[in-house]
């Protein structure tokens, strides 16, 4: 696989979800990386560098915002886009830490991944070129 | 009373007849002398006359007539020398006239001697001295019997049977009398006095009379007015007990009743002190009291003392009196966290102080936040399938260049999703069936190996996916029963989806089935992260979920086990369940199988 390729984390618990996903990513010429919880996002995230992170907000052992924040403490992704699916709809907090946390945008289920291809397509644009 | 009277009477009646005996003895006397007197007078005349006519020679008749007209004892005459010169005795003519010593009385010329002969009778004897031109000529001497006491006596003892009788009876009578009319009073006068020797405490007992006198009708009737007056009185003041009774019991049922009531009671005054508290509110503040302990200490002082925050407090106790307020305080008792309502209540505008009143609303909480979580994971659980079904139909549905693998593999997910969907509100269904008592089993005839291979199926892919070891001990012949297959089976992938759900990767679960004595048994086994003991009775319960940090983390509606429980509790059967932490559970059902009722 070409080494320029950008790759994307994807942590999601849902196993359907995160297949559609990779495959949809995929096929738009990502490389996927498919963690089933926030904590082997966290440490599939130290073993490689990721371009962009989409993330589930509702998983086991460490949610989506969790994961967040850990890894904007980190030199490497702190600035990197990061992208929050949510099962629940926006809670009253969610918009106010996805400013604090830098999230470029969040998806509720069910959500589209057409349109998720687009939003990672936009943001990853300027990495393409 | 009747003696004192006859006594008196006896004593009148004696002492009257001795009077009479006197008087009469004084009157016989007294009628003797002037008998005597005139005898002599007249004697005396016809002495001188005879001495006239014929010198004294007639003398000798003259006193025997003297002496037997008169019933004189003797008469003669003394002539001046001394002798008698007649005498009605002639034995004593010449001899001289004796001397008498006595009682000398004199009347004019006649003089009386009062003597005693010698046979002791009593004697008068009367002299007078004769004269014929004033020359003497001798005495006339009469004798004549004294009126004696004894002849007296003894004359009126002749009359005195009647005459102290007559009186005597005439006294009895009047005893017998004065003892009618005396009686009834005695009897009165008995009462009273015995009334007067009892003390005052003492109740009066008294007795009716015979109704033998106006007195003891009278006296009955006092005891008829005085019972009447007491009976008044006694009804009255029973009535009176009865009402302040039945008044008292009326309050201590009053208070009985806020003693016993769940939510915590009291009443304060216009400057806050308690001046009533229940039981309750000592229980729900953790004092063991009665809640009287409480009396006359201020209610903010005491509530303080006792929760945990008591900056709350300030809010519902420093509003205007005149205003209800409301409040939530939280109290730790050992391990246990509770919330407490406390509401306070104005009574009349709060001049007449207030009603506070504690309720522990934290079950309430509780079933809030259960509500809530439910909510949450219902609202994940309908998402999630929604989610996947969208994603997979749309990605078929833009994607042009799609493998037909792929395609087929979409499609399943957006059929296993669908399933799911379908199978959460089937649950949704069912709980709320269950909420509302109409949950109901539909029995048919099922064979039960192809029920189990079934449900084995349904759970197999969980299990793999989890590389979880999934033992199963089935029996070689199992039959048919009588019972509804879609639930039990439902019920069934729900306890082995849990077991897979609950155990960590490579972790064993177990399906055990055994059908003896009319009875199936199915026992559910995982070597999972168990359940609290705390927590165990509770797993039956809607939307309870364990606040085990491994349960959180999985999604569950807090649905399966109680509809699990109530589809085995209509087939008349009993699920149970035990389990150690970190060690694993055992979910055991027992199913009596039933026959289908032959028509």
């Amino acid at each position: 696989m070409d080494p320029s390729t950008p790759k994307i984390l994807v942590a999601e618990d849902n196993a359907a979800l995160s297949r559609v996903l990779e495959f949809t990513l995929t096929k738009a010429g990502y490389s996927v990386t498919q963690a089933p919880n926030g904590a082997e996002a966290w440490a599939c995230a130290q073993l490689e560098h990721f371009d962009l992170l989409l993330t589930d907000q509702q998983m086991p052992v460490m949610t989506g915002i969790e994961l967040c924040s850990q890894l904007r403490n980190l030199e490497e992704y702190a600035d990197i886009p990061i992208m929050l699916l949510t099962a629940k709809g926006l809670e009253l907090e969610l918009p106010q830490l996805c400013e604090e946390l830098g999230i470029a945008a969040t998806f509720a289920k069910p959500f589209s991944p057409s349109q998720v291809l687009r939003k990672v397509q936009e943001l990853l644009t300027p990495a393409i070129v | 009373m009747v003696s004192c009277y006859l006594l008196v009477s006896l004593v009148a009646i004696t002492w009257l007849s001795v009077g009479v005996v006197f008087a009469v003895h004084a009157v016989l006397s007294s009628r003797s002398e002037s008998q005597c007197l005139t005898l002599m007078g007249k004697a005396a005349a016809q002495a001188q006359m005879a001495y006239l006519r014929d010198q004294g020679a007639s003398f000798e008749a003259l006193v025997k007539r003297i002496g037997d007209d008169n019933h004189l004892s003797y008469c003669g005459i003394v002539g001046t020398d001394g002798a008698f010169v007649a005498h009605t005795d002639p034995h004593k003519v010449g001899t001289k006239a004796p001397e008498r010593t006595g009682d000398q009385m004199s009347w004019g010329q006649v003089e009386a001697i009062r003597y005693t002969t010698d046979d002791d009778h009593q004697m008068l004897e009367l002299r007078t001295p004769l004269s014929v031109q004033a020359k003497p000529i001798g005495q006339l001497l009469v004798g004549s019997p004294a009126p004696e006491f004894w002849t007296t006596a003894l004359a009126a003892a002749e009359v005195a049977p009647p005459a102290i009788l007559i009186p005597l009876i005439l006294v009895c009578a009047g005893a017998l009398l004065l003892r009618r009319l005396i009686l009834p009073i005695a009897q009165v006068q008995q009462q009273l006095r015995h009334m007067g020797s009892l003390p005052a405490s003492m109740p009066l007992q008294l007795e009716k009379l015979p109704a033998t006198s106006v007195v003891s009708i009278g006296w009955n009737r006092l005891i008829d007015q005085l019972k009447q007056t007491r009976q008044d009185a006694t009804q009255q003041s029973l009535t009176e007990r009865v009402a302040a009774a039945i008044e008292g019991r009326k309050q201590q049922e009053s208070l009985h009743v806020l003693d016993h009531l769940s939510e915590g009671l009291a009443v304060t005054d216009t400057e806050g002190r308690i001046t009533f508290a229940n039981r309750a509110l000592a229980a729900l503040l953790g004092e063991s009291g009665h809640g009287d302990e409480a009396s006359g200490c201020p209610i903010s002082d005491y509530l303080r003392e006792h929760v945990d925050d008591p900056g709350s407090l300030e809010a519902v106790s420093s509003a205007s009196p005149a205003r209800a307020t409301r409040g939530e305080v939280t109290r730790s008792h050992g391990e246990r966290r509770r919330t407490l309502r406390i509401e306070r209540q104005p009574i009349e505008a709060g001049r007449s102080g207030h009603v506070w009143s504690l309720r522990d609303i934290t079950q309430q909480r509780l079933a809030e936040e259960m509500r809530g979580q439910f909510i949450d994971a219902a609202t994940h659980e309908l998402r999630t399938p929604l989610a996947n079904i969208k994603a997979y139909s749309e990605t078929l549905a833009l994607m042009d260049d799609v493998d037909v693998e792929q395609q087929k593999e979409f499609c399943n997910t957006i059929n296993n999703e669908a399933t799911r969907l379908a199978r959460f509100v089937d649950d949704l269904l069912s709980v709320s069936s269950m909420e509302v008592g109409s949950l109901s089993i539909n029995r048919q005839n099922v064979q039960l190996r192809r029920m189990f291979d079934e449900v084995i199926d349904k759970v197999r892919p969980l299990t793999t996916q989890k590389s979880q070891e999934f033992g199963v001990d089935l029996p070689e012949k199992l039959g048919e029963a009588y019972l509804d297959k879609d639930k039990i089976a439902a019920m069934l992938v729900n306890l082995l989806g849990n077991a897979s759900k609950y155990t960590s990767e490579q972790g064993r679960i177990g399906l055990v089935v055994s059908s003896t004595d009319g009875v199936l048994a199915v026992s559910v086994e995982d070597s999972g992260i168990g359940i609290a003991a705390d927590e165990l009775p509770h797993v039956f319960e809607k939307f309870f979920r364990s606040k085990d940090h491994r349960v959180q983390q999985e999604t569950g509606t807090g649905l399966g086990l109680s509809l699990a429980n109530e589809i085995v509790r209509l087939h008349g059967g009993e699920l149970r369940v035990k389990s150690v932490v970190d060690k694993g559970s055992t979910f055991t059902v027992r199913i009596p199988l039933v026959q289908e009722a032959r028509l």
